[in-house]
């Protein structure tokens, strides 16, 4: 069989644009200009070379090998050429690179493409890999997501976003218009057979169709609920330390107990997954160049740690659940001049266990998600919001309101008396005389030695110690900020001075830019201390490491959160006036329209298909032949035997004798009925016949072409 | 009388005889008994030396005649040439000198199974007189009619290259034939296995498959023609081909009502050959083309290029298509 047909040019260069532009889309982002150039080269020549390189003597195998070896060559190139003194030499630093990325990118893109052209050429199974390998090329360029958010790519989501249309019906839109392309490709490709392709292929669009609608009705996966430094809520482990300190009370608080994990490599794959968005309807600036969110506050001391508290009247300004109406928080602090009230809306786009608000939140309103496949949750935050202020020298440490209980409670500290004396000993060397009793000055000057001896990394070592904070603290102050809080809570509370530790969000006050939404991302997680102060309500007293192993995160995707604040917002024509709102509306109703008459249709041809399988069992003696046969002929359709146009069933029946013997008398008993034959089987026979033939028909067909075949809802249409 | 099983194990016996001697033309045997079932005849067209004697020759030695008093033959043969007279095939009267009367001489066309060899060879006038046999089952000389025995099935072969020197049969007269059969090439394989056997043929070795009675068969072609039912769809279908074909711009001139009331048989003897009691539309898709081809006059220019069997498929095809589907439909 070594019949070449020399195929068109127009197909040659077809395929080799095809090929070049898959390879462009996989190189972009990786390498620069030079190396995509160097890559497309590569591809248009083993492109446009394999057919001829096909005909070479080697067997496949041997390619394949061949293949791996140059790409592996190519991969390898780099620490060849870099690593030695000579290259930069001659061509200096940038150009080594550049010269690499076109050696290494060039090569590799010709082996790969030629791998694929060769097994494409010599087995027409292999075309399937080549195809696949195209679809995959094109189709990861615009699968990713953008972190679950928004769907990529950029260009095309950020235009549509900007006029108002949802980026997931664009390229739905794609999406079809490639079906319907590929779709009437096929048509032409098979020619004689279009009818037949033509009911596969609406199958196939009416399954599609319902896996949207399902897709659509559920909302896009969301992402999983933070790790964050909170422990998951099923992981903590249920019996908690009763040995620590005198929590009396709420018994039935216990299971709810949540603490701050230590870990020795605090990093998540997803940091820059978004997990809520916050959108400011008043002004605001930060008193710290951060915005706190608190999640939840750990204030009892377990012996080892901070965890949240069983005691009654402990942290209660912090909700442990999402409120189910407007809700004032109790105790929360007044608005006054170093407090400004801020509001602003909240959409979750995670699981989350509790509410969050912008410290310090002093109502909570839920409201209706603005977009329930996108937006988990969402509710409206009053803050009473801290704004940079000098003012806070001179108030006394904890709140008037407490009970004596309460206060032991936030000023319950280690036994270790090295908290005592590293305390005493930073505020003594680091304040005047004047301010050693000042709560407030006593806090910064704590935090900001911590900044100045700390190291931050999110790779610590102290979470198999039975102290993590003492470890941290006294052993080589490498840590994140669940060590940093803790540190400074309970050198705070040495210190007499009321403190606890918060865990929530904080993002850096610059990722907002001059937009009014703000964007909280994973990776945003973070505890700090708080500090008590009467009249002023907790105070976040937080550590800026002077030093970190670690390197500066990546910047924030601005469009992103510009265009997740318009969705939160609910503001669906967001780059428009608001004109056109009810067209508009409509317009966003066709697809589901559509969609559900697309499932019912499906529900209708699913509804006929079981009726025509069930009915032989129902059916009147003189009508079993005919719905027996008929109910054997889709069964044995879905196994993907049909009958031709021009073959009777005589012959159709003789054509499926291998596979199903029992097909011809069935047959027969059919005709018979029809044609008035005197000398017919009772029905019982027949309805065995037809089961028979139908059963080990199905049995001698591939499983796969079965299982498609009975998902078909449209098998039933073959059957003549 | 017979049933149809019976009918349809005489058949079977006649098959398996000619298909123990003939090798590689089952599809052949198979019509050729057909026609004798359907009390028609055949006309086989192929080149020479393709086994068509021996196929008719079997097919005769295999009648056991159980009327030897008649002295009509199982088998005959004529050749025909130009220069034959109608007497040549029908028999002459002739003048007894010891009984100064006139008796009839009867032809070689007084047997059960006569091979008309290369039918063509001779003058219309020949050709019309073994027409007239066929037709009436009866000869006519002198004016007196003689008839022929009830079981007189003509197994006719022309060559359809060698036109030299040929009278080609016309129209009306191929009506009279139920099948116009075209031989193909046989396979390789039945090619060698008639090489390997040829030694044994020669040497006349027994066929000893059994033979059947000449009265078998008659009672056989009753019972398929009273016993096997024909849909009145399948007859309207019939009908609708012919229509069809007669409407066909390529078709000059169609198959006439004859040739439809002749297929009936037809079907009905390939029911039995299947082991039915009733005629479907599988019987008529594998009969058309036999029945049909040599019944169709084409317009010059499609008869060089295609032939009958394309325009028969063309305009059957929806027909057979709705038939195949009719069975599916409720009020069937």
């Amino acid at each position: 069989m070594n019949g070449h047909r020399r195929e068109s040019v127009v197909v040659t260069v077809l395929r080799a644009v095809t090929l070049v532009a898959a390879t462009l889309a996989v190189t972009y982002g990786l390498t620069g200009p030079l190396g995509m150039l160097s890559a497309a080269l590569g591809a248009a020549l083993a492109a446009l070379a394999g057919g001829r390189l096909a005909r070479l003597p080697p067997r496949l195998p041997f390619v394949w090998i061949l293949g791996i070896a140059g790409s592996a060559f190519a991969l390898l190139f780099r620490s060849f050429v870099v690593d030695r003194s000579w290259a930069p030499a001659i061509f200096g630093i940038h150009g080594t690179f550049v010269a690499t990325d076109v050696v290494t990118y060039g090569l590799l893109a010709f082996f790969v493409v030629s791998v694929l052209r060769i097994s494409a050429s010599r087995v027409a199974f292999f075309s399937l890999l080549e195809l696949g390998a195209v679809a995959i090329a094109f189709a990861s360029t615009v699968a990713a997501h953008r972190n679950g958010a928004i769907n990529q790519p950029r260009v095309l989501s950020d235009w549509a976003w900007t006029r108002s249309i949802d980026p997931t019906h664009v390229l739905l839109a794609i999406g079809a218009a490639a079906f319907v392309a590929l779709f009437f490709a096929s048509l032409r490709e098979e020619r004689g057979r279009s009818a037949r392709v033509l009911v596969h292929g609406f199958a196939a669009f009416l399954m599609s169709a319902l896996l949207l609608l399902i897709l659509l009705r559920s909302g896009a996966p969301h992402p999983r609920e933070p790790e964050g430094l909170v422990g998951s809520k099923g992981k903590g482990s249920p019996k908690e330390s009763k040995g620590g300190g005198g929590g009396g009370g709420g018994g039935q608080a216990q299971n709810k107990e949540q603490k701050l994990e230590f870990r020795d490599d605090y990093a998540t794959s997803d940091e820059e997954r978004p997990v809520a968005i916050v959108v400011f309807q008043d002004d605001y600036q930060p008193a710290h160049g951060y915005y706190y969110f608190r999640q939840n506050a750990f204030s009892q001391y377990s012996g080892t740690r901070l965890v949240s508290p069983t005691m009654d009247g402990m942290d209660d300004d912090v909700l442990s659940e999402f409120p189910r109406q407007a809700t004032a928080i109790a105790n929360a602090p007044a608005v006054t001049d170093r407090r400004h009230r801020v509001r602003t809306q909240v959409s979750l786009m995670a699981e989350h266990s509790s509410p969050f608000g912008l410290d310090a939140p002093s109502e909570i309103t839920p409201r209706a998600s603005p977009d329930p496949s996108r937006f988990l949750r969402a509710y409206d935050v009053v803050s009473a919001a801290p704004i940079p202020t000098t003012a806070l020298l001179g108030r006394a440490a904890g709140f008037s309101r407490w009970s004596s209980g309460v206060r032991a409670e936030y000023l319950m500290t280690p036994s270790d008396p090295r908290y005592k004396s590293l305390a005493d000993d930073i505020v003594t060397k680091t304040l005047k005389e004047e301010y050693r009793q000042d709560p407030f000055a006593e806090a910064t000057a704590i935090a900001s030695w911590m900044g100045k001896n700390a190291t931050y990394s999110r790779k610590s070592a102290h979470a198999s110690a039975t102290d993590p904070t003492a470890d941290f603290l006294f052993g080589d102050k490498v840590g994140y900020c669940v060590h940093f809080a803790h540190s400074v809570a309970l050198l705070l509370r040495a210190r007499g001075i009321p403190s606890r530790v918060a865990a929530g969000y904080a993002v850096e006050e610059g990722r907002r830019g001059n937009g009014s939404s703000l964007m909280i991302e994973a990776r945003d997680a973070h505890a700090w201390a708080e500090v008590a102060l009467d009249g002023e309500g907790w105070l976040v007293v937080d550590v800026a490491p002077a030093h970190t192993l670690d390197p500066p995160p990546p910047d924030a995707d601005r469009d992103l959160q510009k265009n997740l604040g318009e969705m939160a917002r609910g503001d669906k024509s967001a780059g428009k006036k608001d004109a056109g709102e009810a067209p508009s509306r409509s317009f966003a109703a066709v697809p589901k329209i559509a969609l559900a008459v697309a499932a019912l249709v499906l529900l209708v041809l699913y509804g006929i298909k079981g009726w025509r399988r069930v009915i032989p069992h129902l059916a009147s003696p003189g009508q079993v032949p005919r719905v027996a046969y008929r109910a054997a002929l889709d069964r044995i359709a879905e196994a993907g035997f049909t009958r031709e146009r021009d073959e009777t069933r005589e012959s159709f029946a003789e054509r499926l004798r291998p596979f199903a013997p029992a097909m011809a008398p069935l047959t027969t008993q059919h005709l018979g009925s029809a044609f008035g034959s005197k000398m017919l089987l009772p029905s019982a026979e027949v309805l065995r016949l037809a089961r028979e033939a139908a059963n080990s028909a199905r049995k001698k067909a591939p499983f796969w072409r079965v299982a498609l075949g009975t998902l078909n809802p449209l098998s039933w249409i073959q059957t003549r | 009388m017979m049933n149809l099983d019976q009918a349809r194990q005489t058949a079977l016996l006649l098959r398996n005889r000619i298909c123990a001697a003939v090798k590689g033309r089952d599809d052949v045997i198979d019509l050729v008994v057909l026609a004798l079932l359907a009390d028609g005849h055949v006309l086989l067209e192929d080149y020479p030396g393709s086994g068509k004697t021996l196929l008719a020759k079997t097919l005769g030695e295999s009648i056991i005649d159980d009327l030897p008093d008649d002295d009509i033959p199982s088998f005959r043969r004529i050749q025909f040439t130009p220069d034959m007279l109608p007497s040549d095939v029908t028999g002459v009267t002739i003048f007894d000198a010891t009984t100064s009367k006139f008796s009839f001489r009867r032809g070689p066309v007084f047997a059960y199974v006569v091979l008309a060899d290369e039918i063509n060879r001779t003058s219309p006038k020949v050709q019309s007189s073994m027409l007239e046999a066929m037709a009436e089952k009866q000869v006519t000389v002198d004016n007196t009619t003689h008839r022929l025995d009830e079981l007189f099935f003509v197994i006719a072969t022309q060559n359809p290259l060698d036109l030299a020197g040929t009278y080609p049969l016309p129209l009306a007269q191929l009506d009279r034939f139920l099948f116009k059969i075209r031989m193909s090439n046989v396979s390789r394989e039945a090619e060698l296995e008639v090489l390997a056997s040829a030694h044994q043929r020669r040497a006349g070795i027994p066929n000893d498959f059994p033979r059947v009675n000449r009265g078998q068969i008659v009672e056989a072609r009753k019972a398929v023609h009273a016993l096997v039912h024909v849909a009145p769809q399948i007859q309207a279908g019939l009908v609708d081909i012919a229509r069809g074909l007669r409407a066909d711009p390529r078709v000059l001139q169609g198959a006439s009502t004859r040739a439809l009331v002749m297929a009936l048989p037809a079907l009905q003897a390939r029911a039995v050959m299947d082991g039915r009691d009733f005629v479907t539309p599988a019987d008529v898709h594998a009969l058309l083309e036999p029945v049909l081809s040599h019944r169709l006059e084409l317009s010059p220019d499609v008869a060089v290029t295609g032939g009958a069997s394309p325009i028969i498929r063309n305009v059957a095809g929806p027909i057979l298509e709705y038939l195949a589907r009719y069975s599916m439909r409720r009020s069937a």
